[in-house]
């Protein structure tokens, strides 16, 4: 026990190494995928990032630089390894103030709220993209960011304008039987009432915008427009293409061949870049989203 | 039914009430089903619009099917494991196979995912089979002691379930499809259940029946058996082996159903099924009525979103209740034979101190690594200040994951000499459990509960399973199996309150995950010091009464002859035991094992004075704790593994080794 003693004080007496001397463009490290890409959409992607497989399997684009360096898991990203990246201030969101008097021994922490109970994720990511921006230095790509987003948003708007369209179902297959679908609070949610178009499915979700469905729950929905987010599990595949139709699922209207679109992975806790990237997909699908008479 | 004269009048009244329960819940829901039509679409008076007939037809019906069969496959599993294993605890749960399906499920996902989701049995039958395998290798060199092969599954459940949690901490973008196979979702949306259900149930029906004679003769014991010249050899092995493959068939169809398979039999008997004959019947039956009452209600209660509650997860929440009443009977089903476990023997120490310091020193050196070996981007660092700062960072966590490891293990040897029995610890009887609801409470209470209400709730919850115990348990001189039950039944609840908590998409989930996963990573210095002040107070108010802890075990009158105020004793050790669980488990989770590895480990040594046991017990515990958290975090850095998951790996394996080795 004395030893231990012994390696206290000598702990106490040694100092503390200061935080990294001010520069013109200060780093900064997003703990969150969503601040994440938002800084590599700014032109200032971080030094380091949680998980970074995982952001390049879900989030994709923007991609990161090969000199960002892995942090390990977002629920505990390593300290050591995130000092090493050397940030300046550290950007979070709500959900990470458990760890946050953690980080702050590191740097400074900045939270940025997406998704939070007011619903509102694309107006939040419109002022975290300002903040970054501020933070980075970086205020006019910041701009550009938002007014690239609106611009996508504004093509989408315009292509479907003045036309009868379908309501819109964004689903997640969790298994054959259970699906995650978008609600009120989600980003897709956000953009699709930005263009004009409306969620087909309106009750409540939770804080993140979504809900759990069986497929029952989707059946009362008529005249809709389907997307359904890959990957989808084989047993989904092997329903849909089910020549016989022998599930609930096969016998839907809105699950039947040419009914449904398959839309490429889009991170569904994301931010503006994400926002932009459903846009688009959206905009690919305007044909399918549109009201017509053979229905 | 078959008419059985043992089956007794109650228990046709509880079959007929129940049959009417269903029918009510079912029009109840046909109702709800038919808004244009109501229940005369269903008997051709009016047309039934398309949407309406598929959703019966597809979903509701299939469901209901699929429910019953469910049900019944559970229950007829429960019968075949407590009459052949002769043991009235002896479950799908806790013999630790769903807990082997689950975790074989939950691997396929990650590493084959196309065959998981068209193939679920595949993965499922091979989980649920090396589960029970390892299990019953165990068991065996315990001569089929009912108690140990309850402790056994127990152990090895929590061991594969830490698995699993920490695939699911690892891979968190697939949470959600792996918790619905681990809260037993019943929706339907084809046959395909119903038709993977009935041809297994079927034969497996077949071959009970085949067997029904070896299954009521194994139920005399192996002895008699023999006296009556009837070959074991094979029924025996084969009457589990398809328990153990109904079970699970189930997970593979729905994910976990659990306390059906342990409850059924129960209720049954209950119900006046005596004999095996009318158990073989009556506890599928019960089975089957339970699952669908359920599954029924919960259908009722949240419509349009019947993905919301899982099945499983309500059965798991109200069968707390249920086990817990079932303690009042257990008199009628108490188990034959079974002693005190002891499974770890040894001879005294003939030179406790000596021992002492070897384990002091062990703690010293595990300190030094932990504080002094880190791993960042250029690979293992030694020194004080690698990186900025890099000690002000481990110095809390590592003070919180010594000061946590030191109370478990006071913790535990206070237990096992409150309940003179060795296999008692905070986690088996269930005060982790306890700890855990507390700080889930405490959360919902205030979304930024600080250390103090976080420590109130921890407390709390331990203070109230502590209560049980003494209540419940005390009853018959805290007998093991009523200790046990009360440990699995509120291990239980725990499981649903988290399940609910997920399955509701609450915000704080990932917080409840992290910190039931035991990460040390946010021990700020507060904390630490905190749980160091309340563990090392604890030792220190101990000693001075360490021969309370070696009067105790000796029985009560015992302990009055030597002039020990029995009550108040037993009252102060319970006060402080709960404390310190709640605080320690804050730091490293709810089900550590350390509280019951660490006594055993210094009993092992040969240090069975309460004075020696208790310094060891902490001084292991300690050393154990904070060796997984140096490990969880250099070993795959940067991805830190949660301390408390690696402790219950090493604990849970170190246990199943000494049971095997015994």
């Amino acid at each position: 026990m004395r030893r231990a003693a012994w390696l206290l004080a000598l702990l106490f007496a040694s100092p503390i190494v200061p935080a990294a001397a001010q520069t013109a463009a200060p780093r900064v490290i997003a703990v969150d995928w969503g601040l994440a890409e938002t800084l590599a959409a700014i032109g200032a992607p971080p030094s380091g990032l949680p998980e970074m497989a995982g952001y390049d399997a879900w989030v994709k684009t923007p991609p990161m630089p090969s000199e960002t360096a892995e942090l390990g898991l977002r629920v505990t990203p390593s300290l050591e390894f995130l000092a090493a990246a050397k940030p300046d201030v550290i950007a979070v969101t709500s959900q990470f103030a458990a760890i946050d008097p953690i980080l702050s021994r590191i740097a400074p922490t900045r939270s940025l709220d997406i998704y939070t109970s007011e619903l509102t994720p694309f107006d939040h990511a419109v002022v975290a993209a300002r903040t970054l921006g501020e933070m980075t230095g970086r205020e006019t790509a910041a701009e550009e960011l938002i007014a690239d987003t609106d611009r996508r948003i504004a093509a989408l708007e315009e292509r479907i304008a003045g036309r009868a369209t379908k309501s819109v179902l964004m689903v997640s297959f969790m298994d054959d039987r259970h699906v995650r679908v978008f609600t009120k609070g989600s980003l897709f949610d956000d953009v699709m009432a930005r263009a004009g178009l409306s969620n087909a499915w309106t009750e409540a979700g939770n804080f993140w915008g979504f809900a759990m469905a069986s497929i029952e729950n989707l059946a009362r929905l008529d005249d809709t427009a389907m997307l359904i987010v890959e990957p989808i599990p084989e047993s989904v595949r092997l329903k849909l293409e089910d020549p016989e139709r022998r599930s609930l699922l096969g016998q839907l209207p809105a699950f039947a061949p040419g009914n449904y679109r398959l839309i490429p992975p889009v991170w569904q806790f994301g931010a503006l870049p994400s926002a932009g990237r459903f846009a688009d997909l959206l905009l690919n699908e305007a044909d399918f989203l549109e009201r017509t008479d053979a229905l | 039914m078959r008419s059985d004269p043992s089956i007794s009048r109650t228990g046709f009244v509880l079959l007929g009430a129940g049959i009417v329960l269903v029918a009510a819940l079912v029009l109840l829901n046909l109702e709800r089903l038919l808004p244009t039509t109501g229940l005369s679409g269903l008997f051709g008076g009016e047309a039934l619009p398309l949407t309406d007939g598929l959703i019966l037809n597809y979903a509701y019906w299939p469901r209901l099917l699929t429910a019953l069969l469910a049900g019944a496959a559970l229950g007829l599993a429960g019968v075949i494991f407590q009459q052949v294993l002769q043991n009235p605890l002896a479950a799908s749960e806790t013999l630790g196979v769903s807990a082997g399906a689950h975790l074989a499920l939950t691997l396929g996902l990650l590493l084959a995912p196309a065959l998981q989701s068209v193939h679920p049995e595949l993965f499922a039958v091979a989980g649920a089979f090396s589960a029970w395998g390892l299990i019953a290798l165990i068991a065996r060199r315990h001569r089929g002691d009912p108690l140990t092969l309850i402790l056994t599954g127990f152990v090895v459940s929590f061991a594969l379930g830490a698995v699993s949690s920490l695939l699911m901490l690892l891979n968190q973008e697939y949470l959600t499809s792996l918790f619905i196979w681990g809260a037993g979702s019943l929706a339907q949306d084809d046959w395909s259940s119903v038709g993977f259900l009935v041809p297994r149930l079927a034969a497996c029906i077949l071959i009970v029946a085949l067997l029904s004679r070896a299954l009521l003769l194994l139920g005399f014991g192996d002895d008699a058996a023999r006296g009556l010249g009837v070959s074991l050899k094979f029924a025996r092995p084969l009457l589990l082996g398809v328990a153990v493959f109904l079970s699970a068939s189930v997970v593979a169809s729905v994910g976990v159903i659990a306390f059906i398979s342990l409850a059924a039999p129960h209720l049954a008997r209950l119900a006046g099924a005596e004999r095996l004959s009318s158990r073989l019947i009556g506890a599928p039956i019960a089975g089957a009525l339970l699952v669908l009452v359920i599954d029924q209600v919960i259908q009722l209660a949240t419509p349009g979103q019947s993905a919301l509650l899982p099945t499983g997860a309500v059965t798991a929440l109200i069968g707390a209740p249920i086990m817990i009443w079932l303690l009042s009977r257990l008199p009628a089903i108490a188990l034959e034979g079974s002693g005190r476990v002891a499974f770890v023997t040894s001879a005294l120490s003939a030179r406790p101190v000596k021992a002492l310091m070897v384990a002091a020193l062990v703690l010293v050196a595990v300190l030094g690594a932990a504080l002094l070996v880190g791993r960042g981007p250029e690979g293992l660092t030694f020194g004080f200040n690698v990186g900025a700062g890099a000690m002000e960072w481990r110095l809390p966590r590592v003070i919180a994951a010594a000061a946590a490891g030191l109370g478990i293990g006071v913790a535990g040897t206070l237990v096992q000499r409150l309940f003179a029995n060795q296999m008692a610890s905070p986690e088996i009887l269930g005060v982790g459990g306890g700890v855990a609801v507390g700080l889930i409470v405490s959360l919902l209470l205030s979304s930024t509960a600080g250390v103090g209400l976080q420590l109130l709730g921890a407390i709390g919850g331990a203070l109230t399973v502590m209560a049980l115990l003494m209540v419940l348990g005390g009853r018959r001189g805290f007998q093991a199996e009523r200790l046990l039950l009360i440990g699995i039944a509120v291990t239980a609840l725990l499981d649903g309150v988290v399940l609910l908590f997920l399955a509701l998409g609450d915000p704080r989930s990932s917080q409840v995950l992290a910190w039931m996963g035991g990460s040390t990573y946010r021990a700020t210095m507060e904390l630490a010091l905190a749980v160091a002040f309340i563990s090392i107070a604890s030792l220190a108010a101990v000693l001075p009464f360490a021969r309370w802890l070696d009067i105790l075990p000796l029985g009560d009158e015992a302990a009055r002859g030597l002039g020990l105020p029995i009550r108040a004793v037993r009252f102060t050790i319970l006060i402080v035991s709960a404390i310190v669980t709640g605080a320690a488990a804050l730091v490293i989770g709810p089900m550590s094992f350390v509280g019951l590895l660490a006594p055993h480990v210094a009993n092992l040594a040969g240090l069975r004075r309460g004075r020696h046991q208790v310094i060891a017990a902490a001084l292991i515990g300690s050393a154990l704790v904070a060796f997984s958290d140096w490990v969880g975090r250099i070993i795959f850095a940067p991805t830190e593994l949660p301390a408390g998951i690696l402790a219950v790996f090493i604990g849970a394996s170190t246990v199943a080794i000494f049971l095997f080795r015994r």
